[in-house]
């Protein structure tokens, strides 16, 4: 098992936002998480990537405990997010995003070396922003990117650190159909690359690119297993899917 | 990015014109008075320039940058006056005390952010003033006066320090050191997570960057630059007293780095130079010249978001190139 979440709790004020959850991630699956809104998807992917600390339980990657370390310190170990609400350097070139993403892997501070002669990061970076089909923008700043492409530059950070586990919050969020469409074969591509974790609202995404589901509700797990055992199971088609599909 | 690689060494090339003119051509042609205004000015530059680093670049504001400015000035005066009469030693403990400060305030400090973290910086500077000011031992209220001007030694040479064109050289030939380095440190990695901090701070520690390192650091870079610039400022005056370390001083700083351009250091050292000839000029000739900076600043602020140097370049922000 590359991730593992042992009885996790963690409360807001009092309430529990998440409550004794225990699912697991195997080493070069791609896992699913689906719930309704206030599941608690979020804020499992914030105590994983270290953003919150959870108040019980422990999470395991690679036989490491990470609870309680902080977001550098994990995505350093191997374990990188994406964000539900954009998350990129508006302000910065396309290149710059991704490059700084890349440097952010290397131990050294760097403050005596200049960026244009440490040419190392160039093809990493070029790579990558061939992958999520940036490489023509990469002179643009980034905030003058279409919606889609800006939530591709947003994965492409993720994954420009080469984690071992690639956590992503909603990547087709406010997306239209055809970029859903390309999104869904971007994240196929990955396959067998880096084991995934995601959180999605569309189920069609869901369905293509899942080995597992996992189905969160108020916190807790209400179900988990293949594609096909998550849609044939009746308390989720009550509680999320609505009628069968 | 060929491009921006031209048009940075084109700046440089201007840089070094306007430099090699400064040193060669000006304090020649000019009244001694001038010349001291200028050297002023120029100290004032690289003030300016140790607050742009983490003002324009990480993002930080500090309301107490005068704070580092003043103990510069009291570590070379206590320093020439009581232990060694050697400006170098000046100088290098007033880098280094003034770095030991930088880094106490930005550990304390460092765990809050904007605001928070400038009303820290504020209540340092105003603590460190409050101690000056009622220790006997550095002067009090008077503060360190009659500080001695020993010869600068340079390799083979004695130079005169208490010749003015010869203080004006030397600091030209320290603002332009201080600026070379601070264009290496904001065009390293390093000073890329800078800028990426000032874009979005949040998204920073999930690209596998320790932001309080990156913060610290700077800020005793920034502290150490502000500290030996204050230091040549006290030599120069010959005395340090309490003014050099309040909070109007701190407050001058912020209104010349926004004048000149936030984020570009070349901005803030242009405003440093405008503002303080402007003073001095003026001055001379009514009282409340201050109404007119005060109403110069709004006007820069409203309209010229990117100051004066954005005004003469129409360039992006450093950071978005």
């Amino acid at each position: 098992m590359i991730l593992e979440i042992n009885s996790v709790t963690k409360k807001f004020g009092g309430l529990p936002v998440i409550n004794k959850l225990s699912f697991s991630v195997a080493e070069g699956q791609i896992k699913s998480v689906i719930g309704p809104n206030g599941a608690g998807k979020t804020t499992l992917f914030n105590l994983i990537s270290g953003a919150y600390s959870p108040d019980r339980g422990q999470i395991i990657f690679k036989g490491q405990r990470i609870n309680g370390l902080t977001p550098d310190k994990i995505c350093r170990l191997g374990l990188a997010r994406s964000f539900q609400i954009t998350n990129i350097f508006q302000g910065l070139s396309v290149f710059e995003n991704i490059r700084l993403s890349i440097q952010g892997q290397t131990k050294k501070l760097g403050i005596l070396k200049s960026v244009h002669q440490s040419n190392s990061h160039e093809e990493e970076t070029q790579e990558i922003l061939e992958m999520i089909g940036l490489w023509n923008n990469q002179g643009k700043i980034a905030g003058n990117l279409s919606h889609g492409d800006q939530r591709h530059l947003e994965i492409g950070i993720a994954l420009a650190s080469r984690p071992f586990l690639l956590l992503l919050d909603e990547p087709t969020a406010g997306m239209n159909m055809s970029e859903s469409r390309a999104t869904i074969e971007l994240i196929k591509g990955f396959r067998g690359k880096v084991s995934m974790l995601i959180i999605e609202h569309d189920i069609n995404l869901v369905l293509a690119v899942s080995d597992e589901i996992a189905v969160l509700q108020n916190g807790e797990l209400l179900c988990e297993g293949d594609p096909e055992t998550v849609r044939n199971d009746k308390m989720v088609q009550k509680a999320y899917l609505g009628e069968e599909i | 990015m060929g491009p921006i690689m031209n048009r940075t060494s084109a700046k440089i090339v201007l840089l070094h014109t306007i430099v090699l003119f400064c040193v060669c051509v000006v304090p020649g042609f000019l009244p001694e008075y001038y010349v001291m205004v200028g050297i002023e000015a120029i100290i004032m530059a690289v003030f300016a320039m140790s607050l742009d680093l983490i003002m324009g670049y990480a993002g930080i504001a500090s309301f107490g940058h005068a704070a580092f400015f003043g103990i510069g000035g009291y570590s070379l005066g206590i320093t020439i006056m009581h232990v060694i009469p050697s400006i170098w030693a000046g100088l290098i403990i007033a880098a280094v005390i003034s770095a030991g400060f930088a880094f106490l305030v930005g550990i304390v400090s460092i765990r809050t952010r904007g605001i928070y973290f400038a009303i820290l910086t504020l209540l340092f500077g105003e603590l460190i003033y409050r101690i000056i000011f009622h220790t006997p031992a550095l002067g009090g209220s008077d503060g360190l006066v009659g500080l001695p001007m020993p010869d600068l030694s340079f390799l083979f040479f004695k130079i005169d320090m208490t010749n003015t064109r010869n203080f004006f050289y030397f600091t030209i030939a320290f603002a332009y050191v201080s600026y070379l380095l601070c264009w290496k440190v904001v065009k390293s990695p390093f000073g890329r997570v800078l800028m990426a901090m000032n874009d979005n701070e949040n998204r920073v520690p999930f690209l596998g960057f320790n932001t309080k390192i990156y913060k610290i650091i700077i800020f005793i870079i920034s502290g150490a630059m502000a500290g030996v610039s204050g230091a040549i400022f006290s030599l120069f005056r010959s005395f340090v007293d309490v003014s050099q370390l309040n909070f109007l001083l701190s407050g001058k700083v912020i209104i010349i780095v926004l004048l000149g351009g936030l984020g570009t250091l070349i901005g803030p050292m242009i405003g440093a130079v405008f503002l303080t000839i402007y003073e001095t000029i003026s001055s001379s000739y009514f009282e409340s010249y201050q109404l007119i900076t005060g109403a110069v600043f709004i006007l820069v602020v409203i309209f010229l978001p990117r100051g004066i140097w954005g005004l003469l370049t129409r360039d992006k922000k450093a950071s978005e190139q």
